[in-house]
C-alpha cells in the first residue's frame, strides 16, 4: 500500500466508530497513515482528513483524482476555443464559465493535496472498479445549498429534526450516521444534538470541502459571474452549533459500509433512496449496522412513476416492512430542491413532494433470494431474453483516429439502468437474443459469422451477463 | 374528426417543402403544382414534411410499439424478475401505470385515422424526425387543457406581447411554432385574422386538433398521480380560424414573407441549432413582422447559445431582428399539480422577448451539399456524440440515430436496418463509394446508386458531415 502524502490530521472523531475491514470483516485499528485491518493487514489511508473506507482505496483515489484532472483539461481546452460565429457577449460567457470551472477544479485539487498528484497514475486509475459517487458538477450545488444559510436547508433540517427528536428523545446518548451526506449540511445542523455524529459519501472532493467547513473554516467557491455577480460564493458554517466531539466524515459506499454490525442508533438518508440502483441492498446494509430498535429516517422524493420501487407514503412503508423495519412516523410536503435563487437569481430549481419517514428496525431482513442464474454451459437449451429498455449503443468514431465503442445498456429494474462495454461479436450475440432462440442456436449462428474462438467467447459472454443479472432466461 | 379549417386553405397558403411549388388542397391532402408530390391530411392534420408516408408510418409504429410494450410488460408483472418480490401495493402501481401507458397510446392512435394505402410503401433508406416522444408530451396535454395557472400566465404574457407588437391586429396572421398540445392557440388574442400551430409530434397535434374543435378528451392517468385515474381535457374552440399542421419548425411550408407574427415558447433553449430556427422565422415573416419568444435561458451555462436577457438580445440582433421588449420573471415548467398533486416540476427564470424583423438574416453556416458528381469521392464523417441505438427488446427492432453537433442539444432520427448499416460503416476514412460497394457486396439486392443517394439525403438532413479527400 502506498503512502498517500502527509500524515493525516488528527481526527479523533473518525476513530470513535467501530470500523471493520471491507474484505475480511476484522476490526480496523488506527495507524500512522490512517487505518489498518487487524486481520488481513490491509491499509485504509486518510486523504485531506477523510479516511477512505472503500473496497479499493488506491484505485478510488486515483480514478477520482484522474477525473478531476480530466475535467480540468477539458475546461482549459474550452477556455481557448471561442466559436467565432457567436456574438461577443456569448463568447465572453463561454470563456468566463470555463475560467470559473478551472478555478473551481483547482480549488478541489488543492483540497485533496499532494496525495492526489501522487495517486494520479494511469495504471491505478485503470485498475479502479471502485464506485466514485456523483460527479463533482452534480454536488457543487449541494455545497452552495448547505453552506450559505439557505431557507431550503433550514426547512429540511427542521422537518427531519422534528421526526428525529420524536424517534430519538435521548439523542445525547445516541449515535447518528448521515449516509450519502453529500456536502454535509444536515450533518452539521442535526448531528450536534447526538452523542456521536458521522457523515459519509463517495464524492471525495466534496467531502474534503465539507471537512474544512465542518471544522469551522470558510471556502471561496469560484462561480461564473453570469449566475453569481461577485464571481464567487463564500461558503461557511455561520453560527452552526459546534459539536462537542466533532463530526466524523469518511469516504464510504452506503451499500457496503465499514461500520460494524449493530453499531449505530440512527441512520439518516436524504434524496438518496429514489436514486439507488438497488435500494433493497441499501436497506439491508442499514438494517445490518443499526442496533436493535435503531431508527432509519428517510427523506426525499418518490422517484419516477414507472420505477420498480417508488417511495411515496404507501410504497415506502411496504418497502421498509420487507427490509425488516416498522414505520413509526410519516409526513409528506411539497418542498424545493436546490433552490439557490436568493443568491443566484437566474438559478432554476425543482419543486417536489418530499416524503419523510421514520422507521424502527424490528428484526433482520429476510434472506435475499440467491442469484437466479448459475453460469450455464454454452450448449444449454435455455432461452435468453432481454429486459425491457435493453439497448445496444454504438458510439460512432468521429474520424480517422477514433474507434467506435459499443455498450450494452439494460434496465433489469425499471428506471435503474446498467451499462457494460461490449465487443462487436458480443454485440452480435446480444442482437441474436430474441426470446425465441436457445443459447445453443445463438452459438451456432455466431459460429457461422465469426472464427470459432471468437464465437465461443461471445456465446459465453451471454452466460456472464445472465449471471450479472443483465439478461434473464426461460426454459422453453 | 374535424379539420375543416384546413380544407379552407387558400391555394397560395402553403409551399412544397421539396421544390417550393404552390400546394393545392383537397379534403384528403395537398398536391404540389410544381413536382406533383402529395401531402396527405391525417386526423385533420396536413403532413407538411419531407416523406410524409414514412413519417406517418414511423409515428403509427411508435404508438403501436408503445401499446404492445406496455401490454407485454403487464403480462410479465409479478411472474418474472424483477417484479417477483415486490409488495402488492407496488405491483398494483406498476399494473396501473402500464395499463395507462397502453391506453394513452391507444387513444392517440385512434386520433390518427386509419392508414391509407399510400403510407404503406416499403421503408427506403430514410431517416425520420418524429418530434418528442408521447410520454414527454403527455404532461403538455394536461397543462394546456385543464385550465392550469401556468398556461393562463403564459398565454396572458404572450397575448400582451402580441398586443405590443400589433396594436391593431386586424388582418394579421400569427404562427405558433413547436406548439405541442396547442393550448396557446385557444387563447390567440381577439382581432387576429388567422392563426397556425405546428409541431412534429403528430399524435399530440392530432389531440390538439380535436380539442381546438371544441371536443373533450378523457385522458387516462395513473392513480398514483390522479385519484380518479383520468382527467377530462376540455376542448375550447378559439374565436378565429386555427390551422394545425405537422411540420418541422426548421423547414416549414410557409411561403417567404407570409406571416405577421411568430410565437415560440420553451423552444429556443432546446433546439440543436437555434440559428436555423431564426433563419426560418426570418424567412417566413413579412417585413416588420414580429417574433415573440418565451422560455428559459437553458440550464447549462456551457450551452453554445443561452437565452437570458443579455445574450437573447445579441442572438436576435445577430439573426436579423431588433429586440423591442424583454421581460424576465420566474415561472414554472409543467406544473400540473392541480390535477396531479404529487407531480415534480421545475421553476426557471423565463424571458419574454418581442423582436421585430429588421435587416438581413444571417446566412446558414452549413456548407452546401456536395455536388452529386463528386459524391462517391467524399468521405462522410460523424458529428460529436454520434451513436446508433438498437432497441433489443422491441420486436420491430427500432433503431435510433443520435448526435450532439451542438453540446447539450441532441438530435435524433429513427432509422431502418439498412440505414443503420450505412451509418455504422462511416469511420472518417472510407469514401461514400467504398462504403456503397462494400454494402453492395454484402447484399447484391441493394443497388450502389441507391446507397449513394441515401448518403446524399443524410448529408442534406444533417445526420452526417463530410469532407472532400
Amino acid at each position: 500500500m502506498k503512502h498517500f502524502g502527509p500524515a493525516p490530521q488528527d481526527r479523533a472523531q473518525n476513530r470513535d466508530w467501530a470500523w471493520q475491514c471491507l474484505h475480511c470483516r476484522a476490526p480496523l485499528a488506527g495507524c500512522a497513515t490512517g487505518f489498518r485491518c487487524s486481520g488481513c493487514k490491509r491499509d485504509y489511508p486518510v486523504v485531506a482528513g477523510i479516511p477512505l473506507l472503500v473496497n479499493a482505496p488506491a484505485a478510488y483515489l486515483a480514478s477520482g483524482c484522474a477525473s478531476l484532472r480530466r475535467a480540468l483539461k477539458v475546461a482549459e481546452r474550452r477556455c481557448d476555443r471561442a466559436d467565432a460565429t457567436l456574438p461577443e457577449i456569448a463568447r465572453a460567457r463561454h470563456r468566463e464559465v470555463a475560467e470559473a470551472e478551472i478555478a473551481r477544479l483547482k480549488l478541489f485539487l488543492g483540497l485533496l493535496g499532494p496525495s492526489c498528484a501522487e495517486a494520479d497514475t494511469p495504471a491505478q486509475a485503470a485498475a479502479g472498479r471502485q464506485a466514485q459517487g456523483w460527479p463533482l458538477d452534480a454536488l457543487v450545488p449541494y455545497l452552495m445549498r448547505d453552506w450559505t444559510g439557505t431557507a431550503e436547508l433550514a426547512a429540511t433540517a427542521e422537518q427531519i429534526g422534528a421526526v428525529l427528536s420524536n424517534a430519538m428523545p435521548d439523542a445525547r446518548e445516541r449515535s447518528v450516521v448521515f449516509a450519502a451526506c453529500g456536502a454535509g449540511g444536515l450533518l452539521a445542523r442535526l448531528g450536534a444534538g447526538f452523542g456521536r455524529a458521522l457523515g459519509f459519501d463517495l464524492t471525495l472532493p466534496v467531502l474534503a470541502a465539507a471537512r474544512r467547513l465542518l471544522d469551522g473554516e470558510s471556502l471561496d467557491l469560484p462561480l461564473s459571474r453570469r449566475i453569481a455577480g461577485a464571481g464567487r460564493m463564500t461558503l461557511s458554517g455561520g453560527d452552526k452549533p459546534p459539536h462537542p466531539g466533532g463530526f466524523g466524515l469518511v469516504a464510504m459506499d452506503a451499500c457496503e459500509t465499514a461500520l460494524a454490525d449493530a453499531s449505530v442508533d440512527c441512520v439518516v438518508t436524504s434524496f438518496m433512496l429514489d436514486l439507488m440502483p438497488d435500494p433493497l441492498r441499501l436497506a439491508y446494509e442499514i438494517n445490518r449496522v443499526l442496533a436493535g430498535g435503531g431508527v432509519w429516517i428517510n427523506y426525499g422524493p418518490s422517484g419516477p412513476l414507472a420505477a420498480r420501487w417508488r417511495f411515496d407514503l404507501e410504497e415506502v412503508a411496504a418497502f421498509l416492512h420487507d427490509a425488516g423495519f416498522g414505520v413509526i412516523e410519516q409526513r409528506a410536503c411539497r418542498a424545493t430542491y436546490l433552490d439557490l435563487s436568493r443568491d443566484l437569481p437566474a438559478w432554476s430549481f425543482r419543486s417536489h413532494i418530499c416524503y419523510l419517514t421514520a422507521a424502527r428496525k424490528i428484526g433482520p431482513p429476510p434472506a435475499r433470494a440467491p442469484a437466479p442464474v448459475p453460469p450455464l454451459p454454452a450448449d444449454s437449451g435455455l432461452v435468453p431474453e432481454h429486459f425491457p429498455q435493453a439497448e445496444l449503443i454504438a458510439v460512432q468514431g468521429l474520424g480517422a483516429t477514433d474507434e467506435s465503442r459499443i455498450s450494452f445498456r439494460t434496465e433489469p429494474a425499471p428506471g435503474r439502468g446498467e451499462s457494460v462495454a461490449v465487443g462487436s461479436a458480443e454485440a452480435r450475440a446480444l442482437m441474436l437474443v430474441d426470446g425465441e432462440r436457445t443459447l445453443a442456436e445463438i452459438a451456432r449462428l455466431l459460429g457461422g459469422e465469426f472464427p470459432a474462438d471468437v464465437a465461443g467467447e461471445a456465446a459465453a459472454a451471454l452466460t456472464r451477463y445472465a449471471a450479472r443479472g443483465l439478461l434473464r432466461w426461460r426454459v422453453p | 374528426m374535424a379539420g375543416g379549417a384546413d380544407g379552407d386553405l387558400p391555394a397560395s397558403c402553403w409551399r412544397c417543402v421539396e421544390c417550393r411549388g404552390a400546394l393545392v388542397a383537397d379534403p384528403t391532402g395537398l398536391d404540389c403544382l410544381g413536382c406533383g408530390r402529395r401531402y396527405p391530411v391525417v386526423g385533420g392534420i396536413p403532413l407538411l414534411v419531407r416523406n410524409p408516408g414514412g413519417y406517418l408510418r414511423a409515428q403509427r409504429a411508435a404508438l403501436a410499439a408503445a401499446v404492445r410494450e406496455a401490454r407485454d410488460a403487464m403480462a410479465r408483472l409479478g411472474r418474472a424478475e424483477p417484479h417477483v418480490d415486490l409488495p402488492e401495493v407496488t405491483l398494483a402501481r406498476h399494473r396501473d401505470v402500464l395499463d395507462v401507458e397502453a391506453r394513452q397510446a391507444e387513444l392517440l392512435l385512434e386520433l390518427l385515422a386509419p392508414a391509407d394505402a399510400s403510407s404503406q410503401e416499403p421503408a427506403c433508406l430514410a431517416a425520420e424526425r418524429l418530434g418528442w416522444s408521447i410520454d414527454t408530451l403527455m404532461p403538455y396535454l394536461v397543462r394546456d387543457w385543464t385550465g392550469t395557472a401556468e398556461l393562463r400566465t403564459a398565454s396572458g404574457l404572450i397575448g400582451a406581447a402580441l398586443h405590443l407588437a400589433f396594436p391593431d391586429p386586424r388582418g394579421r396572421s400569427v404562427a405558433y411554432a413547436g406548439c405541442g398540445a396547442g393550448g396557446l392557440l385557444a387563447h390567440v388574442p381577439r382581432g387576429f385574422a388567422r392563426a397556425v400551430g405546428f409541431d412534429l409530434a403528430l399524435p399530440i397535434v392530432a389531440a390538439a386538433r380535436h380539442l381546438l374543435d371544441g371536443a373533450a378528451l378523457k385522458l387516462p392517468l395513473p392513480r398514483t398521480l390522479n385519484a380518479d385515474g383520468q382527467v377530462t381535457l376540455r376542448g375550447e374552440a378559439p374565436g378565429l380560424p386555427v390551422q394545425l399542421v405537422a411540420m418541422d419548425a426548421l423547414e416549414t411550408a410557409f411561403p417567404d414573407g407570409s406571416i405577421d407574427g411568430a410565437v415560440t415558447m420553451f423552444l429556443t433553449d432546446i433546439l440543436p441549432d437555434p440559428c436555423a430556427l431564426a433563419r426560418e422565422v426570418h424567412r417566413v415573416l413579412k417585413d416588420g413582422g414580429a417574433w415573440i419568444n418565451y422560455g428559459p435561458s437553458g440550464n447549462d451555462l456551457r450551452a453554445l447559445w443561452r437565452f437570458d436577457a443579455a445574450e437573447g438580445v445579441a442572438f436576435f440582433a445577430a439573426n436579423g431582428f431588433a429586440v423591442e421588449y424583454v421581460e424576465a420573471r420566474r415561472g414554472t415548467n409543467l406544473d400540473t399539480s392541480a390535477v396531479c398533486p404529487p407531480v415534480s416540476f421545475r421553476s426557471p427564470i423565463c424571458y419574454l422577448t418581442v423582436a421585430r424583423k429588421a435587416g438581413q438574416a444571417r446566412p446558414a453556416r452549413a456548407r452546401p451539399a456536395p455536388p452529386a458528381a463528386a459524391l462517391r469521392e467524399i468521405v462522410p464523417v460523424h458529428f460529436p456524440g454520434a451513436r446508433l441505438i438498437h432497441r433489443l427488446e422491441a420486436t420491430d427492432g427500432g433503431i435510433a440515430f443520435r448526435h450532439e453537433r451542438a453540446p447539450g442539444r441532441a438530435e435524433e432520427w429513427t432509422v431502418g436496418v439498412r440505414a443503420a448499416r450505412m451509418l455504422s460503416l462511416v469511420d472518417g476514412k472510407r469514401t461514400v463509394g467504398e462504403i456503397a460497394h462494400r454494402l453492395h457486396r454484402q447484399d447484391p439486392a441493394q443497388p450502389i446508386e441507391e446507397l449513394i443517394a441515401g448518403f446524399e439525403r443524410f448529408f442534406g438532413q444533417g445526420l452526417l458531415g463530410w469532407r472532400a479527400e
